[in-house]
């Protein structure tokens, strides 16, 4: 709607406009110029259009003086003046300070807010220009001062304010302010900018607009009241990340479980497979114990969940390979499976000879990488019994 | 055992194809105050809803083991309370007051039972799919549901575009304290004790704490509160906590603040509680009946398989959001106690239904510098907005006014006096930051602050209303006036 430069001056290459748009608001505010770099504030020398007036792109609005020279502005898009704020012969206008109000060509003068609409960019100045803002107020005849107190504070620079919503209920204490001070609803309503949920006017507004009280402090409240209202999410510390250490395990080695035991000597003439009969005895039935233990459980252990979720004993839960060493001697190999069960004779047939050596049972479990816990504790009481044998 | 390996997998590829699915727009995994409000909105909404949930009964936390239950302990045993202590005073005369504990109890599980059903109802009302399962993620849009006691037979698998989580939160165990719901309990333990302990400790002085050891006080516990930290009441007010102390200790409490629990071990139907000075570092062992351990909540996630799909959780176990609730997967939704923000039961409703409306909009709302505290004792405590620390702390310029329910019309004809009312206001703009409430009914007057609050209203705003005479509210306005100007009843 309203071009953010609406006119450009055509000497000065580096002179600089300080127009900006008030959005809810449509006319635009010229500024004065910067013609220089160094150039700090000018004077009005004549303006060639008066309020009311078109103008189109490229006409001239107003002669500037600087220090240095005079100079002509013109307009850089097409428009109305809407009001002459600086007239003809003032000096010393601040770089920035308005000194009109220009309007699309379609907009209804009548219903603008000058008063508030000039004001705006004093408020957008940092807080040096603003004092100095203040101190010139006196010499502008332009502008009543009496207008001017209460449009200060209807500038709309934070977030904060909002066009008060003109189909609101008053509050008590709007009613009786607006009141005490002989504003109208209507005026309280075009001119305070509010602060309340939904445009809602606030005893505090109409305060601040009466500059009764002080806007940083005002302004300083609600971004602190505004900061409670949503969940304060900053510095999340993450919990260190689990999904990490999951991912290790599955490169997690087999559990294997091992026992080397050196049997006492044995008695003479004893035969080897006599020997590996009775330890392949032993060891089946040193399984059959762990399996039927039930002691194995945690402090947690319930009897009646156990028996619903572990297998029976009879069920394999692992599986060993044993052999049977001499110490330095050959080496013979046994395995427990149904396959080399039946098959037997062809591995005691090689082993007939008489021994009376020293003997060693290795035995070892793979458990593969991810047995039940059940399985684990039975395999590791296991090896712990054979490890016992001596 | 090659037939039998067969025979499994050919079970459980049967199994498989046989799986139940169901396909939803909204699925709320958790049926307390955030879950079952959030599954009732989205269903209002148009969304095909569904809601887990696998305690057996809806309403959470709150319903079963919090809020309800304790509420229904405190209203009786004050009732019993005053007809033993102060109905003579009112010149009425109840000769063998006695109390039937069994009775007491059954009271309040109806009270617990018809709230609960209710919400099924409501589920029912409002076409909300109730599944009384466990649920938990199999992926990001899958959530399946396990059987559970007197809920669904078979496993089933859901599908949803929206997912909302509202697992809620457990008891905080304490370290090194074995909880054995007799006599070394938490706050689900202590709301159905069979029998009135002689001596109650509390390890904890927050509204837990101060609640159920009121509860016990009046059917003549000694009640002996343990809190690390120098004053009791958590967030309140300092000047509230320390009333509320004041009154506590009145009704019988004992207060050990800055004090350091050890331990505490259980021998035979006894409790011995090792404590420690914060500051002299003396040592002590405390004896008690019971001892209640309520030093807080913490988040809840077991069985929710969360890192499955990697929602990512904070070092405090809660589930990580977004201001819109979303996780890293923006149709996955966490609200209430399992995320951020004060574990309250009205809190978590208002993410319910704010969540529900972004789904459905894109916008919800909660505003949390509105949530209201209370503390059902006697007087109650309430709160909402600011506190003075809080005001202090951060340079604001506020303005204090007070009223005493001393001198309340309605206050002073019940003959229930203790208390007051305290209004912080913005010095210059007389907005209304806080409100602070000790005294009879506190916790239904905060509604009236809370709503000045969400509209911004200044102290004025709230005097100028008329308030019924004579009622207690009118201690809020006469508190309110007095912070800009000056009471008139006091």
């Amino acid at each position: 709607m309203i071009s953010r430069n609406l006119f450009n001056r055509f000497v000065s290459q580096k002179a600089r406009f300080h127009t900006r748009s008030t959005p809810l608001l449509k006319a635009s505010v010229m500024e004065m110029p910067a013609m220089s770099p160094t150039m700090t504030e000018g004077g009005i020398v004549e303006w060639k259009v008066k309020a009311g007036d078109k103008f189109s792109s490229g006409d001239i609005l107003v002669e500037v003086e600087t220090d240095k020279a005079t100079i002509d502005v013109e307009a850089l898009d097409d428009g109305v003046m809407g009001k002459i704020v600086v007239s003809n012969g003032a000096k010393g206008i601040q770089v920035g300070s308005p000194i009109a109000v220009l309007a699309e060509e379609d907009d209804d003068l009548s219903t603008l807010d000058f008063d508030a609409l000039t004001k705006t960019p004093a408020a957008k100045k940092e807080e040096p220009k603003k004092d100095e803002l203040k101190k010139e107020e006196p010499k502008k005849q332009t502008t009543p001062p009496k207008t001017q107190a209460p449009t200060k504070s209807t500038e709309s620079n934070s977030s904060i304010f909002k066009k008060a919503d003109p189909n609101q209920t008053l509050y008590p204490s709007v009613i009786q302010l607006l009141h005490l001070n002989h504003i109208s609803t209507e005026k309280a309503i075009a001119e305070i900018p509010a602060t309340g949920p939904k445009g809602k006017l606030l005893k505090g507004d109409v305060l601040l607009y009466l500059q009764k009280i002080n806007k940083d402090t005002y302004i300083k409240l609600h971004e602190y009241l505004q900061k409670g209202t949503v969940l304060d999410l900053s510095n999340i510390e993450l919990k260190k990340a689990e999904p990490k250490k999951v991912e290790t395990p599955i490169v997690l080695k087999p559990i294997v479980l091992t026992a080397n035991v050196n049997l006492p000597p044995l008695v003479e003439g004893a035969y080897f497979e006599d020997v590996e009969e009775a330890i392949s005895k032993k060891l089946q039935k040193l399984e059959r114990e762990v399996y039927k233990l039930q002691a194995l459980r945690s402090e947690y252990y319930d009897a009646d969940f156990e028996s619903l979720v572990s297998k029976r004993y009879s069920e394999s839960l692992f599986k060993y390979e044993w052999s049977l060493d001499t110490i330095g001697g050959s080496k013979q190999n046994k395995k427990t499976d149904a396959f080399d069960e039946l098959f037997s004779n062809a591995t005691t047939a090689r082993a007939e000879n008489e021994f009376d050596g020293i003997l060693s049972i290795s035995v070892s479990i793979n458990l593969g990488v991810s047995p039940k816990q059940d399985a684990v504790l039975k395999a590791e009481q296991f090896i712990k019994k054979v490890q016992n044998l001596s | 055992m090659l037939r039998n390996s067969v025979q499994r997998s050919f079970f459980s590829s049967t199994a498989k194809a046989l799986a139940q699915t169901a396909k939803h727009d909204v699925v709320v995994i958790g049926g307390g105050p955030g879950g079952y409000v959030a599954a009732i909105k989205a269903a209002q909404l148009g969304f095909n809803t569904a809601c887990i949930e696998k305690r057996g009964k809806l309403g959470g936390t709150c319903l079963n083991v919090g809020c309800i239950p304790s509420k229904a302990l405190l209203n009786n045993t004050h009732l019993y309370h005053q007809i033993k202590h102060d109905s003579a005073n009112r010149g009425i005369i109840v000769d063998n007051v006695k109390l039937d504990v069994a009775q007491f109890q059954a009271a309040k599980d109806k009270v617990v039972k018809e709230l609960t059903g209710g919400i099924e109802m409501l589920f029912k009302k409002n076409g909300v799919t109730y599944y009384k399962g466990a649920g938990s993620f199999e992926s990001e849009h899958e959530v399946k549901v396990s059987p559970v006691e007197n809920g669904i037979k078979e496993e089933i698998v859901l599908t949803a575009d929206n997912i909302i989580v509202a697992t809620g939160s457990e008891v905080t165990p304490f370290p090194g304290i074995t909880i054995d719901e007799e006599r070394i309990v938490s706050s689900t333990g202590i709301l159905s004790l069979k029998e009135i302990p002689k001596k109650l400790a509390i390890i904890g002085g927050g509204i837990i704490g101060l609640e159920m050891g009121s509860v016990y006080a009046r059917l003549g516990s000694e009640v002996t509160i343990i809190e690390f930290q120098p004053a009791i009441g958590a967030s309140m007010d300092d000047e509230v906590a320390k009333a509320t102390q004041k009154f506590l200790t009145k009704q019988g409490f004992k207060f050990k603040t800055s004090t350091k629990v050890l331990g505490a071990t259980r021998e035979g139907e006894k409790v011995s509680v090792e404590v420690e000075g914060v500051k002299n570092g003396k040592k002590e062992t405390l004896e008690a009946d019971v001892l209640l351990v309520a030093i807080g909540r913490r988040p809840y996630v077991q069985g929710l398989n969360a890192e499955k799909i990697g929602l990512e959780v904070d070092k405090r176990g809660r589930l990580v959001i977004d201001n819109n609730f979303q996780t890293k997967f923006p149709h996955i939704k966490v609200i209430g106690d399992v995320t951020f923000g004060p574990m309250l039961a009205h809190k978590a409703e208002e993410e319910g239904v704010a969540a529900a409306e972004i789904i459905k909009t894109g916008h919800g709302h909660v505003n949390y510098a509105n949530i209201p505290s209370v503390m059902y004792s006697h007087p109650e405590v309430a709160w909402v907005g600011k506190t003075e620390q809080e005001l202090k702390k951060e340079g604001i310029k506020y303005k204090s006014g007070k009223f005493p329910f001393m001198a309340n019309s309605r206050a002073k004809t019940n003959l229930d006096t203790d208390g007051f009312v305290k209004v912080l206001i913005d010095a210059e703009s007389e907005r209304i930051l806080g409100a602070h409430i000790i005294g009879p009914n506190a916790g239904e007057m905060i509604a009236e602050a809370g709503l000045a609050l969400e509209y911004g209203a200044s102290a004025e705003d709230v005097a100028r209303v008329c308030h019924a005479h004579p009622t207690l509210s009118e201690a809020f306005k006469e508190a309110n006036l007095a912070a800009f100007s000056k009471s008139i009843n006091f």
